[in-house]
């Protein structure tokens, strides 16, 4: 599904380099979760891997679906069946998520030459999805992420991915500023979407969400570089002794 | 002199009819005095009403006088006016055209040209746009070619009626001067959709002046909507006047797009306690276009409300200007006034001005203003292309996403449809060069 080889990325504006020979195997089905404190990269992480034009590739390979993806821009990795649920979605003033979301289905179809679907067809489709998301429809009929609380903002991210259905999805600190419940919410909607053909990363500084999203496996990332990979024991271990003990052991 | 040179061009088109009513023929005959004395300002920067102003064009063109014509229906198949049920007044090249009008028994219509004695014609004709406040309202008054008086009468049903200005094309540099008084009477409702399209090829140079009074009774209400459909070599400069009595409300929403040299200018007077103002617009300007907009509310008494938001999107190498005052006077205690200006540059030659402005010398209110200028947001051109949608297509949703809450405001259903397909069309067609 995918595959990282050696990835060093700079900021585009300031040469100052974030990830520092990433390596990272995600295949088909699995769950990936990869932690770190503060600054280590894992956002930088998430968000090259969709394809964030503030960021340039030095050195590695991005290899998705045994595609090279270094080059392509972000709307072509949607069409490949990438998505990327943000930590900070954005609020996009006169723009409705039904507009969105029609939009962009109509876009891959089109890259796929595949016949688009009507507005019928859509919204019957979006109408279910919504009504699964347990989401409020008056939401849906604002402008995309405005006057959404944290919470709406998150469950509006995954339910771009349950109507996008991405091979894989990369989910940046989706459970951060979420009380439990909506939490649980989250960890539902994705589990759902769990299978042998679609496979997860997900991006988290705290063990918590892994609660509800069992991960295959944890990854350490420490100044851009994963430093560490096991289990979900690796997960436990973090919660328990923090990434001081990790780090520690890095300069032994 | 150059402004002689002007005045001499003004003064073929000068000609107090005796045909006019007493009244009328006055106030042509102050204007003429007023913008005789003025003239336009030699060059911008001259006069803080035209700061921005850049009439050096206009000093070497000169405009002829149009014609009452009597066109085909066809010609106003393209328009919009699908509101068929409406009352619709249509001024052609300055001129009533009652042909094509429709003007039901609930509104008194009277057309000024043909009548010596208007029996509806307000002793505030000539008092809410006022010759001496303007050069340009002088010339209107001046120059009007056929004023037209419009009374709402009491009812109890809603009042629609558009008021739809054409400069047909048909004339080689036109010059038109549209002038009409609308009087509400008390406790009516009415919605009023204003229209300015020009039919002009592109490279007739034309100047179209409309001047409409607007007088508002007590505890009447109007849904004010103005679109301006413009391009080419036009000088367009529009002026809106009301004065409101007591609990009135006047809510406005504009949209230009612009000709060449383009100004709305718009004034209330709150001069009834708890009456209420808005007045919204989107403005939206390309290659080497230049937009106005005159945006000011006076609060005469207490207990008032007002509130400006303008929105503009500025493409190529065109300029905008937005200068909203609000005037609060010493005895208008209780006053809310808001203003705000948003502005989207899709071109670095782009050029905004923006000065909200607040005069205030009551000691009890509530005012605020803002204003900001800014480009495509980097981190939502991304959000949406990571959703698979491209950067044009992404670029185009965003402006279209930003201009649409005042599409919105448009609330008819047939507005609305009609406006979206004007802005999908224009979007494309916007040069963007060097943003991104």
């Amino acid at each position: 599904m995918l595959n990282v080889k050696n990835l060093r990325v700079k900021v585009a504006e300031n040469n100052e380099l974030i990830l520092n020979g990433i390596n990272l195997s995600v295949k088909k089905g699995e769950i990936h979760a990869i932690m770190g404190p503060n600054g280590s990269g894992k956002s930088t992480f998430a968000n090259v891997l969709a394809g964030k034009p503030d960021y340039e590739i030095v050195e590695g390979e991005i290899d998705f679906q045994s595609n090279l993806i270094n080059d392509l821009l972000p709307d072509e990795r949607s069409h490949m069946g990438l998505f990327l649920a943000f930590q900070y979605p954005s609020e996009i003033p006169g723009v409705r998520s039904f507009q969105m979301l029609k939009a962009s289905i109509d876009a891959k179809k089109e890259y796929y030459k595949e016949k688009k679907l009507s507005v019928r067809e859509f919204s019957k489709l979006y109408d279910s999805k919504v009504k699964e998301m347990g989401m409020d429809i008056d939401l849906t009929k604002r402008s995309l992420n405005f006057g959404f609380s944290g919470g709406e903002k998150k469950k509006n991210e995954i339910l771009q991915l349950s109507i996008l259905d991405p091979a894989l999805a990369i989910l940046d600190e989706t459970d951060s500023g979420l009380d439990v419940d909506a939490l649980r919410t989250v960890a539902d909607g994705v589990n759902a979407m769990r299978s042998d053909e679609r496979s997860f990363i997900i991006v988290t500084h705290y063990q918590r969400i892994l609660n509800y999203i069992v991960p295959d496996f944890v990854h350490v990332l420490v100044d851009g570089k994963i430093v560490k990979s096991g289990t979900k024991d690796l997960a436990i271990d973090i919660e328990n002794n923090g990434y001081e003990k990790i780090i520690s052991e890095l300069g032994s | 002199m150059l402004s002689d040179i002007i005045l001499n061009r003004f003064k073929n088109l000068y000609e107090p009819n005796s045909k006019f009513d007493k009244k009328i023929k006055e106030i042509k005959i102050d204007g003429w005095k007023n913008f005789k004395n003025h003239g336009l300002p030699p060059s911008p920067h001259t006069s803080e009403l035209w700061k921005y102003t850049n009439f050096s064009k206009l000093y070497n063109s000169e405009f002829s006088k149009t014609s009452k014509k009597n066109y085909e229906h066809e010609f106003y198949s393209s328009l919009f006016s699908k509101q068929t049920d409406w009352n619709t007044i249509f001024i052609v090249d300055g001129f009533y055209d009652e042909k094509n009008s429709i003007i039901s028994n609930e509104i008194i219509l009277e057309n000024a040209v043909n009548l010596k004695n208007l029996k509806y014609l307000n002793k505030q004709f000539g008092s809410i746009a006022i010759n001496s406040e303007n050069e340009m309202i002088a010339l209107n008054s001046s120059l009007m070619q056929d004023p037209i008086i419009v009374s709402i009468k009491n009812s109890n049903k809603v009042n629609n009626l558009q008021i739809i200005i054409v400069n047909s094309g048909e004339n080689f540099h036109s010059s038109s001067f549209p002038r009409l008084f609308v009087e509400f009477a008390p406790n009516t409702k009415s919605n009023i959709v204003e229209m300015f399209a020009n039919f002009a090829d592109n490279s007739n140079e034309n100047l179209t002046v409309p001047v409409i009074e607007y007088l508002l009774g007590k505890k009447s209400e109007v849904s004010h909507k103005r679109i301006q459909i413009d391009h080419g070599n036009s000088n367009y400069f529009q002026f809106d006047r009301i004065l409101q009595n007591e609990e009135s409300q006047f809510k406005s929403t504009s949209f230009s797009f612009s000709g060449l040299l383009s100004r709305y200018d718009i004034h209330s007077d709150l001069h009834g306690i708890n009456s209420y103002c808005s007045f919204h617009g989107l403005y939206v300007t390309d290659k080497n276009q230049h937009q106005e907009n005159e945006i000011s509310t006076t609060h005469s008494v207490e207990r008032c409300s007002s509130d400006q938001m303008f929105k503009g999107i500025l493409a190529g190498e065109s300029r905008a200007i937005f200068s909203g005052k609000v005037l609060v006077k010493k005895n208008a205690q209780k006053t809310r006034a808001f203003q705000k200006d948003f502005n989207f540059l899709l071109s670095k030659r782009a050029e905004v001005d923006t000065k909200p402005s607040l005069e205030i010398y009551a000691d009890d209110v509530e005012c605020s203003h803002g204003a900001t200028a800014g480009n495509i947001d980097k981190n939502m051109l991304f959000y949406l292309q990571s959703r698979g949608i491209n950067k044009d297509q992404a670029t185009s949703m965003l402006i279209r996403g930003f201009a649409q809450e005042i599409i919105d405001e448009f609330q008819d259903e047939l507005l609305i449809e009609y406006l979206e397909k004007l802005l999908d069309e224009k979007i494309p067609t916007l040069d963007v060069e060097g943003i991104m």
